[in-house]
């Protein structure tokens, strides 16, 4: 890593803000597919605003800003976030979509009610805690980054070992069931890989603005590419570049850094959905406009 | 169900369907209802870029318990939903009792997929047949004496008399289509428009609520048009029928469309593909609604 | 209890009674998550006719808002056309990037007195006695004035499109067929939605907007029979939720747009385990409905 860090031409923090942010952005890009290509994009929403809750009380805690109690605590309330989601769903009469905004609200809203506790408690660590909804890549060390390095990559090893499995569940949840895969087993995995996206890449993004990071490198990787085999990686290295590029020019502009890397993402997910070769708005539009005559010319025309 | 067989139990059909199909077939044109209830010109519809229906011309005679039938993905939802503004036409024309569609709006009853509903809407049985009043009332007057007594007498021919007062969403799928179908009664369309009414729903209702929609057009009067998967249900009890897929296969009396070539070329792989899992009553029902029939498809 | 409170809880209330209207709408046709995006959408607008007239509370302001509101549902209508990604996601597309405008506007040009990152959090609800303004020689809570108006909107709203909205709400084919004029009516009820959404981001921040139009209405679900039934019941949790949330509130020194979110989360949770017939509590020891739909489905996936 140092080596990489060496080659950066940026000054030694600047070089390990953009190395940590672009691994967090490769991370989340590359974990988020399995989630967001069934359908659970606004599930890992309500899963990043649950880590707010979580930041709170493990610094309640402990009473000081210890980043592994701090991740700790994170991924604990995504998972609880996770598991509430789904128990609403299955306990009936409340639809997916419902479910997420009422977990999203019971997250929130604990993690508000505490945070304004602890802005009352006078404790002087406490400043910057709040940093955490909008991202604060700044003040990262290389500490940060192998913890990053270290997680992420296990989850990667695992993608790269159940890589069929996943793609199977993914596109036909279905055919695993029939397959003899029980589907809680895929659940419980896509929501894990799910959680650890979320719970690295909300430190560059922060809380709230975390789910464009699982979503925008994934959609623009699925207007470049069908095969999930390329569409991961590709995704990958698009939130890698967004977290990377996003985080130094935030840190030069002063300016939150989560924002920045959404504005960034979204920018890069919008110009492949524009302009994508094959699948693209633009070069459809065009096949269409040669091939046949507009819907609505058709229908007002009778 | 085997198709062969489903044509052939042509003949097994009752005495008062053989009256009313015969009507259909001697005075196709001229007498009181020489304008079809629906006619398709030249239809065609896309979804996303990918045709679903070509060239679809036919016409379903007043008056008539009318089928449209064919494979998974033939594009049956397709033409009723085009014929009824749901779709957008590419090409041609969709004539409804003789005229435009929004001129005759309270003339036609529809009742959608299932799936088509809100899932675990609140409302009871009986605010859903009321609801077939609103194309009568618009937007505020107060519902009257005699909507009352169309929403009564389409809930006592339905037979949900007991079930008024009961939430929809614990109803089973055979009383809920009955539900759907007293809203459409209530509505005193002349025109009925039914998309895959069966799909689940027990025998015996099906049988019962058959009789109901053959009772209704014995009148003359009034059209029905169901997109169903069950040929053998077609064959027994319809007038008439269309044979989708893609486009027109065969259209017109029920004995001249069902016969083997005609089905064979409609069907085609697909029967083959399909003789033995056929036999396994699990199979019975078709999944009918194919991917490229749902809003809600992806690529 | 202070006059000072009671103009919070009443200005909750109202805030309550219109999300209660319109939520169990957008509830039972699956767009909760609509007003959610709303809520966020509607902050590069704000901020932004902050910079050009220097004044947050002027009706400039809330109009920007809508406008801002409205590009959201647009954008987000335009992404799923392309049917290269699915409605969840195109919402998570369109959202957090206008509400990243909005932030960077603030932090950049807008951080002063009368904006800030907080009150995008956690609303201006706590201020609202104060922003007063003069009518008739009395000094009136502006919050107050706008939210009780925006009740009473929404109220005639649904009061007038009630047919309508009710068909098609339940059955959107049958609503075309007769002539309801389903999508002109489904697309004033969005925009009512976000009109209502930007009061809301108002007093009680951007995140809490989807507080309140879903959970009330999520509750509610799990105990009515008819839509009417679920609009009453909807509209008193959201009362309940503020008036408990108030208290506690001060009761606890904590923020009140927060502990109004709590106690209808509290609220939808107690319903969830002890409702007639529904609740969990209730069906352990009687046993399931004749038919309880409850199973789990992946909604459209993506892409």
């Amino acid at each position: 890593m140092n080596t990489a860090i060496a080659l950066l031409p940026l000054p030694y923090p600047e070089a390990i803000v953009a190395m940590g942010s672009a691994v967090l952005g490769f991370v989340a890009g590359a974990l988020a597919p399995f989630a967001v290509l069934r359908g659970r994009a606004m599930f890992g929403d309500a899963m990043s605003h649950g880590t707010l809750p979580g930041v709170v009380l493990a610094f309640l805690v402990v009473g000081m800003k210890d980043q592994g109690m701090l991740l700790a605590g994170a991924a604990l309330f995504a998972i609880a976030a996770a598991a509430l989601m789904i128990g609403l769903e299955r306990a009936g009469r409340t639809a997916p979509d419902a479910a997420i905004g009422v977990t999203l609200s019971a997250t929130f809203a604990l993690g508000i009610v505490l945070l304004t506790r602890v802005g009352h408690s006078g404790n002087p660590e406490q400043s910057g805690l709040d940093a955490y909804l909008f991202g604060q890549a700044a003040g990262m060390v290389a500490r940060d980054v192998w913890i990053a390095l270290l997680l992420g990559g296990f989850a990667l090893l695992a993608v790269v070992v159940f890589f069929r499995l996943l793609r199977s569940a993914t596109f036909d949840p279905q055919f695993s069931a029939v397959a003899g895969v029980p589907t809680w087993t895929i659940d419980a995995a896509s929501t894990a890989l799910l959680v650890i996206a979320v719970v690295l890449g909300v430190r560059t993004v922060g809380a709230i603005l975390m789910v464009a990071l699982l979503v925008a490198p994934c959609v623009a990787a699925r207007a470049l590419t069908k095969r999930l085999a390329t569409l991961v990686p590709i995704s990958g290295l698009i939130g890698a570049f967004s977290g990377g590029a996003g985080a130094v020019l935030a840190g030069r502009a002063e300016l939150p850094t989560g924002p920045v890397v959404v504005l960034l993402v979204t920018g890069l997910a919008t110009a492949a959905l524009l302009f994508a070769p094959r699948r693209g708005v633009l070069s459809r539009a065009w096949r269409r406009r040669t091939a046949r005559l507009s819907h609505a010319e058709a229908w007002h025309g009778n | 169900m085997n198709i062969r067989q489903s044509s052939s139990t042509f003949s097994q059909r009752g005495p008062e369907r053989t009256e009313g199909h015969i009507r259909g077939v001697e005075c196709p044109e001229g007498g009181l209802h020489d304008t079809p209830a629906l006619r398709w010109d030249g239809v065609e519809v896309s979804y996303g870029g990918k045709p679903a229906l070509y060239d679809v011309s036919f016409e379903i005679p007043t008056g008539t318990l009318s089928a449209i039938v064919g494979p998974n993905g033939a594009g049956k939802s397709t033409a009723v939903k085009a014929a009824l503004g749901l779709v957008p036409l590419n090409r041609g024309s969709v004539r409804v009792l003789g005229g435009q569609l929004r001129e005759h709006r309270s003339r036609v009853a529809y009742v959608p997929q299932q799936d088509l509903v809100t899932k675990d809407f609140p409302i009871t049985a009986i605010q859903v047949v009321e609801m077939g009043r609103y194309p009568h009332r618009g937007w505020f007057r107060r519902l009257t004496k005699a909507d009352d007594a169309a929403v009564a007498e389409a809930v006592r021919r339905t037979g949900i008399t007991d079930l008024v007062n009961e939430p929809l969403d614990e109803l089973s799928g055979g009383q809920r289509q009955r539900v759907f179908l007293a809203r459409a009664l209530a509505q005193r369309a002349d025109l009925l428009v039914l998309d895959e009414p069966f799909t689940a729903v027990d025998a015996r209702t099906e049988a019962a609520l058959t009789d109901l929609l053959a009772e209704l057009c014995a009148d003359g009067e009034h059209t029905v048009i169901a997109v169903h998967h069950d040929l053998r249900t077609v064959a027994e009890r319809f007038d008439h029928a269309a044979l989708l897929s893609g486009t027109v296969v065969a259209a017109g009396p029920v004995h001249e469309v069902l016969t083997a070539a005609a089905l064979e070329q409609a069907y085609g792989l697909v029967l083959a593909a399909r003789e033995k899992p056929r036999e396994d009553p699990s199979t019975r029902e078709y999944p009918a609604r194919d991917q490229s029939e749902r809003v809600t498809s992806a690529p | 209890m202070a006059t000072d409170d009671l103009v919070i809880i009443l200005t909750a209330g109202s805030l309550a009674t219109a999300c209660g209207l319109l939520g169990p709408f957008l509830v039972l046709r699956r767009q909760s998550l609509t007003s959610d995006a709303i809520g966020h959408a509607v902050l590069p607008g704000v901020v932004g006719m902050y910079l050009l007239t220097g004044s947050r509370s002027s009706l400039l302001a809330t109009l920007g808002a809508a406008a801002f509101g409205l590009i959201c549902v647009l954008g987000f209508d335009a992404l799923r056309r392309t049917r290269l990604l699915g409605t969840d996601a195109a919402i998570a597309l369109t959202f957090p990037a206008l509400f990243s405008l909005g932030v960077l506007g603030i932090s950049k040009f807008a951080s002063g007195a009368h904006i800030d990152l907080d009150s995008t959090i956690y609303g201006e609800i706590t201020f609202a006695p104060f922003r007063t303004m003069a009518i008739g020689g009395l000094d009136v809570p502006r919050p107050l004035l706008t939210t009780v108006l925006t009740a009473v909107l929404t109220l005639a709203f649904v009061l007038v499109l009630w047919r309508p909205l009710h068909a098609l709400t339940f059955d959107p084919e049958f609503a075309d067929v007769t002539g309801m004029r389903g999508r002109l009516v489904q697309r004033l009820a969005l925009v009512a939605s976000a009109l209502v959404a930007v009061t809301a981001f108002d007093s009680v921040g951007a995140i809490l907007v989807v507080t309140f139009f879903v959970v009330p209405a999520a509750a509610a679900h799990l105990v009515s029979n008819r839509l009417d039934t679920m609009l009453l019941v909807s509209v008193g949790i959201g009362w309940i939720s503020a008036i408990v949330g108030q208290r506690a509130a001060v009761a606890y020194d904590s923020s009140i747009a927060g502990m109004i979110g709590l106690t209808a989360v509290c609220c939808f949770l107690l319903i969830r385990l002890f409702a007639p017939r529904r609740g969990v509590a209730w069906r352990l020891v009687r046993g399931r409905p004749a038919r309880a739909r409850g199973q789990p489905k992946n909604t459209s996936a993506s892409a």
